[in-house]
């Protein structure tokens, strides 16, 4: 048989159990796929991360929530909720400035003598905003001592106890923030894992969990993390649906602009007034042999604060305020944010300015600001009872 | 644990697949695929292994009774009747007990009645469906004599836990894979490897190609159901049709392909269901191990087709509701079983005039019927299902849902794939040169979209 040009048409040979097969090239691709993975392990992610935090958490000592005296600065972060639903058009570019003390805190002044530490969420530590940003640094400049900033890992009261004695403080105040959305700590407030040290002095203990922290940080592919990010530029809605957009809410503002929501967020969140008074008793009763006054700090999620101000207006059921009147009536210092936030809220959108990004869950600079002379008020208050004059 | 995830591919099929080959005594390659089938199971919770080991050592030693009494007598029938008894009570606890309490609350409120039961919290352990079917096939085979119970209890627990089998079938019976596993020390390797490898790869380009990428389009529509236009509901009910095939079809020959690559024959589950002619040609294509199950151990130990008509038909229906209510413990799934039972009595009755249709015909009404069927197994609520139903068949305009364009081309594909192209029992599996670069592509295709996509378990597993 011959074809048009007049050559012998030869079937092609079949190769199947010849050199190759699929039993040699899909094992071989995944082997090749394992140690390129593997060996692309080390390489630092700040190129490939949308903003300071997941570089900064990745090689974080054990117990503590950053990787110790890291720097990041970059002019184009943004926030995690533009980055979540992969929504560019949303996003807020703008600077961040991170870095931390020797200890994996976020930490950039170690000067001064200690008064106050500062322990809770994110929002201690502070997420799309610069060092000198954070509610520590602002709170520490507003009464003109140093509060250190314990912030993005979970409070307990060995961590307390450990920096209290590491930086001998006593006298001072613990300033313990609480996110509306988070469910109040259960006991064991000081869990006895915390408090593990295996006989190893602070100098190797320090050296053996940073070391495990770097462990740990290589389970975090950068590979992996580039494959997603193209994944993410084709499904962005143009080229292919976008499907990230269901992870987040879209919701319209009164004065037209966009803003990003958290779908937990938008859930109502009621907190046990009895579970706050049982936790923070503890901590104030357990702080008091350092001589340490307590101040909780009840911080509303985006959703509570900017829902009257969505188009139409909505509601969130918040029960914060009631919360914190308990815990003051318990003789608990307790500061709620819900009032004075969704007044600021309310009052500067109306320039086109805002207390939490628009792109993010957390709150910006402007917002901590706010907090920050609240709380200070209130902290004033407490440290008068104490020091009376003082 | 799933197969198309990158800790399965990267680290547990390796180790396993090395340290079987290593091992050359019988036992100890029982003992290794017993451990690591419960190691895979264990990932997804481990307290749930003592489940399976429970309902394996009860099964094996009601296999190891029935051998010891061969005649009648009560022992033979404890022995037949007590491993039977508690499978069914684990299932019937951990996947029913929740849906008997709300159905009963249900009624009591119809009925105005001020009493409500508590709901408990249940986890419903991933797999049960299947696993407790392995148990109870190989019990009732070893009492009519058509399996020669084990004495080895590696041997047993090695085929209970088997881990390409054992969250989402298929439902291999202890006669369907005895032969392989008794000359388990006499496989090769390297002969299946081909072979395993050819339909993996086909089974991973089934579920993360074509299913997961249907899914992504389908599935935030769906949530929004309410909103569809006609033409979305009916590009979102034919999606589903083909994620549930191509989501289950993946898994079976992904199944298969492991089970060569360590010397086990598992037997076909699907074959192309969607060229069916009619229903009964449906249901001898699709899942064709839970298939023959229901026909072996509930259809025919019920009388089968050997009674009346009128008792055939019943037991067609019965079969058929019983098979819906394996699916999920959901109203939905039991009317979707009785949906497909009354099918089958209506072709019982019509079959002759049936037939006399043109074969095409056939094939197209036979899939719009399983098309609807697909509602009802879809649907969360009674609610949700009809007014699916009513946007695919009265006329409503509206906004399209958004990725049509990829979604038709995924459909298009799908199509070609289920209704025209042989399926991978059909294929000879000895690729060219160009096909296997193609599939080794593919395949590399596949673990960008694993790990760049969002991991979407699968279907079956829920049952």
């Amino acid at each position: 048989m011959t074809n048009s040009n007049g050559e012998q048409n030869v079937e092609k040979p079949r190769i199947a159990g010849g050199y190759i097969t699929l039993g040699k090239t899909i094992p071989w691709v995944l082997a090749l796929s394992f140690i390129l993975d593997l060996s692309l392990r080390p390489f630092p992610l700040d190129s490939l991360t949308f903003r300071a935090w997941e570089t900064a958490t990745r090689y974080a000592s054990l117990g503590a929530p950053f990787e110790p005296e890291r720097s990041f600065s970059n002019p184009k972060v943004y926030g995690d909720l533009a980055a979540i639903g992969n929504i560019p058009s949303l996003r807020k570019y703008h600077l961040e400035k991170f870095s931390t003390d020797a200890n994996g805190f976020r930490n950039s002044n170690s000067q001064g003598k200690l008064k106050g530490i500062l322990v809770g969420d994110s929002f201690s530590a502070g997420s799309g905003v610069s060092d000198e940003e954070t509610l520590s640094s602002i709170c520490g400049e507003l009464r003109g001592e140093r509060i250190l900033n314990a912030g993005a890992v979970n409070p307990n009261l060995h961590l307390v106890r450990r920096i209290a004695e590491r930086e001998n403080l006593r006298g001072g105040y613990v300033l313990y923030q609480h996110l509306e959305r988070s469910p109040i700590p259960e006991p064991p407030y000081a869990p006895f894992m915390n408090n593990l040290r295996f006989g190893m002095d602070d100098d190797t203990q320090t050296k053996v969990y940073r070391w495990l922290g770097f462990i740990r940080g290589l389970d975090i592919s950068p590979l992996q993390i580039a494959i997603k990010r193209e994944f993410k530029e084709l499904f962005n809605g143009d080229i292919l649906p976008n499907i990230y957009c269901n992870s987040v809410v879209r919701k319209k503002l009164r004065n037209g602009d966009e803003m990003l929501f958290l779908p937990e967020d938008i859930r109502e969140h009621i907190l046990s007034p009895d579970d706050a008074v049982n936790c923070w008793k503890f901590y104030r009763d357990s702080l008091k042999s350092y001589e340490m006054d307590l101040l909780v700090i009840l911080v509303p999620t985006k959703y509570t604060v900017y829902a009257p101000l969505l188009q139409p207006p909505q509601t969130n059921h918040s029960n914060l305020a009631s919360v914190a009147a308990r815990l003051n009536a318990e003789g608990i210092a307790a500061v709620d944010l819900t009032g004075v936030f969704q007044k600021e809220a309310a009052a500067l959108l109306d320039k086109g300015e805002f207390i939490y990004w628009q792109d993010d869950t957390h709150w910006n600079a402007q917002g901590i600001s706010i907090a920050a002379h609240k709380l200070v008020e209130k902290l004033s208050e407490v440290r008068e009872k104490r020091d009376p004059g003082s | 644990m799933l197969f198309n995830s990158l800790p399965f591919l990267f680290l547990f099929l390796p180790i396993t697949y090395f340290v079987f080959w290593k091992l050359s005594s019988r036992d100890a390659r029982y003992f290794w695929l017993a451990l690591t089938g419960y190691l895979f199971y264990s990932f997804w919770n481990y307290k749930f292994c003592a489940l399976m080991a429970f309902s394996t050592l009860v099964s094996f030693l009601g296999g190891l009774g029935l051998q010891r009494w061969p005649e009648k007598c009560w022992k033979r029938k404890l022995s037949l009747a007590l491993p039977i008894t508690l499978d069914l009570l684990l299932l019937g606890f951990f996947k029913y007990v929740n849906f008997v309490i709300d159905t009963a609350n249900n009624i009591a409120a119809t009925m105005g009645a001020d009493w409500a039961a508590k709901s408990i919290n249940i986890i419903l352990p991933v797999g049960i469906s299947f696993y407790t079917f392995h148990t109870i096939s190989y019990v009732v085979d070893c009492y009519r004599g058509v399996v020669k119970p084990t004495r080895n209890l590696l041997e047993f627990a090695c085929y209970v836990s088997l881990f390409p089998q054992l969250v989402a079938g298929p439902i291999v019976r202890f006669r369907q894979i005895e032969a392989d596993l008794e000359d388990i020390d006499r496989s090769k390797g390297a002969g299946q490897l081909d072979l395993g490898w050819s339909y993996f790869t086909l089974g991973m380009i089934e579920k993360v190609l074509i299913a997961d990428s249907i899914a992504l389009i389908i599935n935030p529509a769906l949530e929004n159901y309410r909103e569809l236009s006609t033409i979305s509901a009916w590009l979102c009910v034919l999606g589903y049709t083909y994620q549930l095939y191509f989501d289950f079809l993946g898994y079976s020959d992904m199944a298969v392909g492991l089970g060569h690559l360590f010397g086990l024959r598992i037997p076909q589950n699907f074959n192309s269901p969607y060229k069916a002619t009619d229903i009964s040609d449906f249901w001898r294509r699709w899942h064709i191990s839970l298939s023959t199950c229901l026909r072996d151990y509930l259809y025919i130990p019920l009388g089968g087709n050997r009674v009346s008509p009128f008792r055939t038909r019943l037991n067609l229906m019965l079969t058929m509701l019983f098979g819906g209510l394996w699916h999920g413990a959901s109203w939905t799934f039991v009317f979707w079983g009785g949906y497909h039972g009354a099918l089958l009595m209506c072709l019982q009755y019509f079959d002759k005039r049936w037939q006399s249709f043109h074969v095409n015909l056939r094939r197209v009404f036979t899939f719009l019927v399983v098309i609807i069927g697909w509602v009802f197994f879809r649907s969360d609520s009674f609610g949700m299902a009809l007014a699916l139903l009513a946007k695919m068949f009265i006329w409503e305009s509206g906004k399209m849902m958004p990725g049509i364009g990829f979604l038709s081309v995924l459909l298009a594909v799908a199509a070609y794939f289920a209704h025209v192209a042989s399926n991978s029992w059909e294929i000879s599996h000895e690729w060219s040169g160009r096909e296997i670069l193609f599939l080794t592509v593919m395949f590399v295709v596949c673990l960008l979209v694993i790990v760049g996509g969002k991991a979407t378990p699968f279907l079956y597993f829920q049952f």
